[in-house]
């Protein structure tokens, strides 16, 4: 093999064999200098020393030495028998392995990824420079810790992966880690591990995803707002073509709402508007939960309230809370919508033409349940519908004109009537009150001419008591529509003072007493105790219920009832006599007599008319009684039942 | 004689009122009870001579006429000596019984009859008044 004949060899020093005498000497010394070697140990050897043989042609090649040392019985040296072998295919094959080893290392060294590898109690034994440049100065050395304290692992889950890997034959797992990193913020990391399973290590390759991860986060929101914006803009359209669709505001809000709540969530949808001809704010619309006092039609209270601060602010209020004590220091107008359960809200100014005339509420039980998205959605929601709501309000305050216009018109009408009536009964009373003087002197001397001649002409002559007794009778009924049209003339002449109606009806009803007995007629009293005080002449009220009493028997000739009462109303429609909201004093008293024939229930207020002449009816009684009533500011109505046979007389009383 | 003249003798009414018919009516129905000596006057402006004149018991007195008013004339006879204590209802046409009586039947301090009225209301009501 190294190309000597055994003849060549023997004889020749050892040295021969070897490439250098250096080495040969280092391997043989301890047999030349045994007490260099200390004590010399028969058994010792040497064992697969790697030596460069030389071949006769001077090639090198190395050899795997093996020598034993051959000691006599007294321990003295004798001799070296010493053998070799060909290691030249083991030396290739490790020069491979170096060559793969440093490929290996460089790979290592140069990826851009951090690597580890940890041992079998996740103890890193290698890393490369990209795990630094990764982890930066925040670990300066990491050979020796353990992962875990690198990447934390405060959940258990890192070191469960990595070693529930060590055991098993996948050898391969990708998992992704959120790392804090202290300069750098939250990291992603995807990690795939490997298992070396001869060598119980794993291999960790690290990547930073975190930029790759946020930029698909941000594609797929982008995606979801695309998405989520077109949705809305579907909405919205939606919402625009209800609007458009009809006129009927409440069938607006109806929809409109269930179009909203596909894009903002809610427990509770209101709208409150403001109405300024009343001057408050009023719920318009409430979808959903029940809050007590803020349902439709409830005037909102304005103080402590969010439209309070919207119209200050013109923006947006934004609440959400779980205390009440921070709500009831901001919004105490919101505190029965928490104790409703509300813990979000979220309020948008409807602002038509530059003025806040109300909001929209949105409310929902979840706390923390509206984001600033809402509040933008909530924002254009509020831009759709606030043209509509101006739109239905302008409608309905159209409406209302046309209607006060009329009403109005018809007001102006009636008075305009009553002037006339008022005139005329001033021309009358004018007149009344001279004809009245004019026409009593020649009574007078008619009651005295027949008295005269009562006296003096033969009563026994035929028909002559009869005669005289026609025209005093004339004479009488002569007088009573002087007293009539005298008292028609003097309703101004009133001393008012503060008078109790009930007392002054009762006084009345005393009047009247023998003819309500004679003709059977009940009388029921349902006199309000509580009723306002009022200043009235009494003699002159006495007068007019007197009046209404006497023509209530008359139309009873047969029995009935009367029923009189007595009762304090807020005025809720404008009167002549009163406005909305004041309150009056009414009296009422109904009848079930025969009703007045519709034919003349217009003239019953016109002075001298009379379905009574036969009976001494002057035709002034409800001239007088009406006289009266407006001389004392108040209103009297005399209409016919409409359910049953009577007459309602109704009379209202400035208080 | 003269002494039982003066316990019979008639009371003395003075109507000054400007309706003649009514006043020449009044008193032959007052005169023919027998009870009253009645003189008429039908000018307000003479009611005060006609009263120092007849010296009358009662006045009744209308209270609107044309040239002089019961209302002043009754100033006048209030104002003199001779006329001051002589009793003067006021007979009128211008407020009916009721309105009358709702001023307790008095005006100015006076007696006051609606007109129109009964013979025997008014003698009724003189009777009361001077009795």
């Amino acid at each position: 093999m190294l190309g000597y004949t055994e003849e060549e060899l023997i004889g020749q020093p050892a040295s021969i064999l070897f490439a250098e005498e250096e080495e040969v000497y280092r391997v043989f010394q301890f047999f030349r200098e045994p007490e260099k070697a200390g004590v010399i140990r028969p058994q010792d050897t040497i064992r697969n020393r790697e030596l460069t043989y030389r071949t006769k042609d001077g090639r090198l090649f190395p050899m795997l030495f093996n020598a034993s040392v051959l000691a006599d019985e007294a321990g003295n040296v004798t001799g070296v028998v010493a053998g070799a072998r060909d290691i030249i295919d083991l030396k290739l094959a490790e020069v491979e392995i170096r060559k793969e080893k440093t490929f290996s290392e460089n790979i290592i060294a140069t990826i851009p990824d951090p690597l580890l590898v940890l041992d079998k109690d996740l103890t890193i034994k290698k890393e490369n420079l990209s795990f630094y440049k990764v982890f930066g100065t925040e670990h300066e050395r990491v050979i020796g810790a353990r992962i875990t304290d690198i990447l934390g692992d405060e959940d258990g889950r890192l070191s469960a992966r990595l070693i529930r890997l060590l055991g098993t034959e996948d050898n391969i797992e990708h998992f992704e880690l959120h790392y804090p990193s202290e300069k750098r913020g939250e990291r992603i990391f995807s990690i795939t591990a490997r298992n070396i399973i001869f060598a119980e290590e794993e291999l960790l390759v690290i990547r930073d995803i975190t930029e790759r991860k946020r930029t698909e986060e941000a594609l797929k929101q982008s995606e979801e707002e695309t998405w989520r914006l077109a949705q809305e803009t579907a909405i919205i359209a939606e919402i625009g073509r209800i609007i458009s669709s009809t006129l009927n505001i409440e069938e607006v809000y109806e929809r409109f709402a269930e179009e909203v709540r596909k894009l903002i969530p809610f427990d509770r949808i209101s709208i409150a508007l403001y109405y300024p001809k009343e001057g408050k704010f009023t719920t318009a619309y409430v979808s959903r939960l029940k809050v007590e006092g803020r349902q439709k039609g409830d005037d909102y209270p304005f103080a402590g309230s969010t439209i309070e601060e919207m119209m200050s602010t013109r923006s947006t209020v934004f609440v959400q809370t779980e205390s009440m004590e921070e709500l009831q220091n901001r919004f105490p107008g919101l505190l029965p919508t928490f104790q409703a359960g509300i813990r979000s809200m979220l309020s948008v100014p409807l602002i038509a033409r530059g003025e806040v005339i109300g909001g929209l509420h949105f409310r929902s039980k979840r706390p923390k349940a509206y984001t600033e998205k809402d509040v933008e959605v909530a924002k254009s929601i509020a831009n759709q519908i606030v043209g509509a709501i101006a739109n239905a309000l302008l409608f309905s305050e159209h409406k209302q004109d046309k209607e006060a216009l009329m009403k109005a018109y018809l007001e102006l009408k009636q008075t305009q009537s009553q002037l006339i009536q008022a005139e005329k009964a001033e021309v009358i009373g004018r007149l009344a009150s001279g004809v009245a003087h004019e026409v009593k002197n020649p009574l007078a001397i008619i009651v005295q001419g027949i008295d005269y001649l009562s006296a003096n002409v033969p009563l026994d002559k035929a028909n002559v008591s009869l005669i005289l007794e026609y025209m005093n009778n004339a004479v009488m009924r002569a007088d009573n529509i002087t007293k009539g049209l005298l008292s028609f003339s003097r309703a101004g002449e009133i001393k008012k003072m503060p008078q109790n109606l009930n007392s002054i009806i009762e006084s009345s009803l005393l009047f009247v007493k023998n003819l309500l007995d004679k003709y059977y007629i009940k009388v029921i009293k349902d006199f309000g105790k509580d009723i306002l005080p009022l200043n009235l002449d009494k003699s002159r009220m006495e007068q007019v219920f007197l009046n209404l009493f006497l023509n209530a028997i008359d139309a009873m000739p047969g029995g009935g009832q009367i029923k009189v009462s007595t009762y304090n109303e807020e005025i809720v429609e404008k009167k002549v006599s009163h406005r909305a909201g004041e309150t009056a004093v009414i009296a009422e008293i109904e009848d079930t007599g025969t009703g007045i024939p519709a034919d003349i229930i217009d003239k019953i207020f016109d002075p001298f008319f009379t379905t009574k002449r036969d009976k001494g009816g002057t035709g002034l009684g409800l001239p007088i009684v009406r006289n009266i009533v407006e001389m004392h500011d108040g209103e009297i109505k005399i209409e016919n039942i409409i359910d049953r046979s009577g007459v309602r007389v109704t009379v209202w009383f400035k208080s | 004689m003269k002494i039982i003249l003066r316990r019979n003798k008639k009371k003395r009414i003075l109507i000054i009122d400007d309706e003649e018919s009514f006043t020449q009516l009044v008193k032959l129905n007052l005169e023919a009870s027998g009870k009253y000596e009645v003189m008429t006057e039908n000018k307000g402006s003479l009611g005060l001579v006609a009263t120092k004149q007849f010296k009358p018991d009662l006045i009744l007195l209308d209270l609107i006429m044309p040239d002089m008013g019961g209302g002043e004339l009754s100033g006048q006879l209030e104002s003199d000596e001779e006329t001051k204590n002589i009793p003067i209802v006021f007979l009128t046409a211008i407020m009916t019984k009721e309105e009358a009586e709702a001023r307790g039947g008095i005006i100015s301090g006076h007696q006051v009859i609606a007109k129109p009225i009964t013979t025997e209301q008014l003698i009724d009501f003189i009777e009361r008044n001077i009795g």
